[in-house]
């Protein structure tokens, strides 16, 4: 009876100290879907405009806020960075309350339906503006003796609106820079030669600048003609460039998928085995019957690393024919 | 003979000075085709402006008309997940660096693509206000920054930092010793990218591993947070 009462007594301190000391922490998984993922808006002053979204939560149970934010482009390869607080004569409610909601509790498999409303004043000036429809989740409380980062999610929906009062838009891109990106080139005049070795990749650069007050969706192609190849094409798909800002102008997925924060992007890479003189031409435009503006450039591409390895064989050749002669 | 050559050299020669260049204008060839209804040689403003209908398509100016609005809303989503919001990284021991992941997933991306960036919005710091500091890596001397990894083994190089993996990583995380601080949004750092995709619809999954190593006056809980940022291409 004595063991029993003394193992019960230790077991019991054991447990008390255990649970005394250790806060429990529950890492929570977070699974949130955003219907939909961005919306483009054309308005008259003086209209009000009632969107529908959906927020559901396929994880934890967490608590989320909701909010509107304006965003900025940040570079021209579409990198967007969001406002600290909303500002602007446009007027936003959430369910008919404030641009902010309270913050919510949502439960696993909740969906939660909301309606943003959108009031554009009398007299707002004819132009784009462009907000963010945010959703915010809650970090996790802290918990004690430990070290620990507590993660939040910041998940948006864009707004893209345009003010007109009479449906009319600008459409003015421009090409800003078309060209070769090469190691070597040699300026004779107002133009740049640009040399590339044969077998090297060619990148080639489309920025091209929206100057007017409204967003344009820009496409178009890229035609490469050669001495061997004859005429290649490349298509460039539709992209949005924001009004009065830059876009790199994208062609092919890999390139896109190599994304960075530095302009370090390709519009293209030309693959494969180039010989001689190359024209390159884009042609942009912003949909059909809206203008289209034209690039070219060129460059010429030799055999120079094999040029190099040949002259050293010839070299190496000579240089040893000489002396087993002697 | 040299009478019949002047002849030769000199009339062509003549005939080049004084003949005038006339280039007739090609409007058409193999890649471009111009069409255009009138040329005003004396307009001096371009014209720029066009309806909605370029954008949203055709027969939508009467609807603008009558309404005042068009919304045009692509039928996707922007789906992810963490699997866990709370990376323990354990009780403080002094020179010894501890290490906890989690991983972000696009579980659909809109049809245009997404971003993804990172940003921790204060240091690492107790209720006293103690901080552990972002991490310099600082192995070999190399020191790393928010925007380019080095190695950080040195069990003597204090601070807080994270690695990433997964595709499309930036290419300065060569392997998982590979370590970068956190931008921060208190001192007014811009998020960090972590990767993006032009609309792939595959689920894409980054793992991001953050380390503490504190130095050896610090003792409690500490704590941060950090925000995944996850926003649709425009």
């Amino acid at each position: 009876m004595k063991n029993v009462i003394k193992y019960f007594l230790i077991s019991f301190i054991c447990v008390t100290c255990f649970m005394l000391h250790v806060t429990w922490v529950n890492a929570e998984e977070l699974k949130l879907e955003l219907i939909p993922s961005s919306i483009e808006i054309a308005a008259k002053p003086n209209s009000s405009i009632n969107l529908q979204y959906a927020l559901t939560n396929k994880g934890d149970p967490l608590v989320v806020k909701i909010e509107v934010l304006p965003f900025e482009i940040k570079d021209s390869t579409g990198q967007v960075v969001l406002g600290n607080r909303l500002e602007g004569l446009i007027g936003f409610t959430i369910d008919s309350q404030d641009s902010r909601s309270e913050p919510m509790l949502l439960k696993t498999n909740e969906i939660k339906r909301f309606t943003l409303g959108i009031q554009v004043p009398e007299g707002l000036p004819e132009q784009d503006y462009y907000y963010s429809l945010v959703i915010v989740t809650n970090p996790p409380p802290i918990p004690e003796g430990i070290v620990s980062v507590r993660a939040k999610i910041t998940l948006a929906s864009h707004l893209l609106i345009t003010i007109s009062s009479n449906g009319q838009i600008q459409i003015k891109p421009k090409i800003t820079l078309f060209e070769p990106r090469s190691q070597f080139n040699l300026k004779i005049g107002n133009a740049t030669v640009h040399f590339f070795d044969s077998s090297s990749s060619i990148p080639i650069v489309l920025l091209v600048d929206n100057t007017g007050k409204n967003l344009i969706q820009a496409e178009g192609m890229i035609a490469e003609k050669g001495f061997l190849t004859g005429v290649k094409k490349y298509e460039v798909k539709s992209q949005t460039i924001l009004a009065e800002s830059q876009r790199l102008l994208i062609v092919d997925s890999a390139s896109a998928n190599k994304l960075t924060n530095q302009l370090t992007n390709n519009s293209l890479v030309l693959k494969g085995f180039h010989i001689g003189l190359y024209d390159v031409s884009a042609s942009v435009n912003s949909g059909k019957g809206t203008p289209g503006v034209y690039g070219k450039t060129f460059f010429i591409a030799l055999p120079f690393k094999l040029l190099l390895v040949l002259i050293l064989i010839i070299f190496i050749s000579v240089f040893l024919y000489k002396r087993f002669k002697k | 003979m040299f009478k019949h050559f002047t002849v030769f050299l000199l009339l062509p020669l003549i005939s080049f000075l004084l003949s005038t260049s006339s280039h007739g204008a090609d409007l058409q060839s193999p890649r471009y085709r111009m069409e255009v209804s009138d040329i005003d040689i004396n307009l001096k403003q371009q014209l720029s402006f066009y309806t909605i209908e370029s954008r949203f398509g055709p027969n939508w100016q009467d609807f603008y008309e009558l309404q005042g609005y068009i919304v045009k809303s692509p039928p996707d989503s922007l789906k992810v997940s963490l699997s866990q919001n709370l990376i323990n990284l354990g009780e403080i021991k002094p020179t010894k660096g501890f290490t906890n992941a989690t991983s972000l997933t696009l579980l659909e991306s809109p049809k245009k693509g997404y971003q993804a960036y990172i940003i921790q919005l204060y240091p690492l710091k107790n209720a006293k206000g103690d901080i552990i500091s972002a991490s310099e890596c600082a192995d070999n001397r190399q020191k790393c920054n928010i925007s380019l990894a080095k190695p950080w083994i040195s069990n003597t190089a204090y601070g807080f930092g994270y690695n990433q993996s997964g595709p499309n990583s930036p290419s300065d995380f060569k392997n998982s010793t590979y370590f970068r601080p956190l931008p921060n949004e208190n001192r007014g750092d811009f998020p960090n990218f972590l990767y993006s995709s032009a609309g792939k619809n595959v689920s894409e999954q980054t793992k991001i591993i953050f380390k503490v190593n504190p130095p050896d006056f610090l003792a409690g809980t500490f704590e941060t947070v950090v925000n995944f940022i996850v926003l649709p291409n425009y």
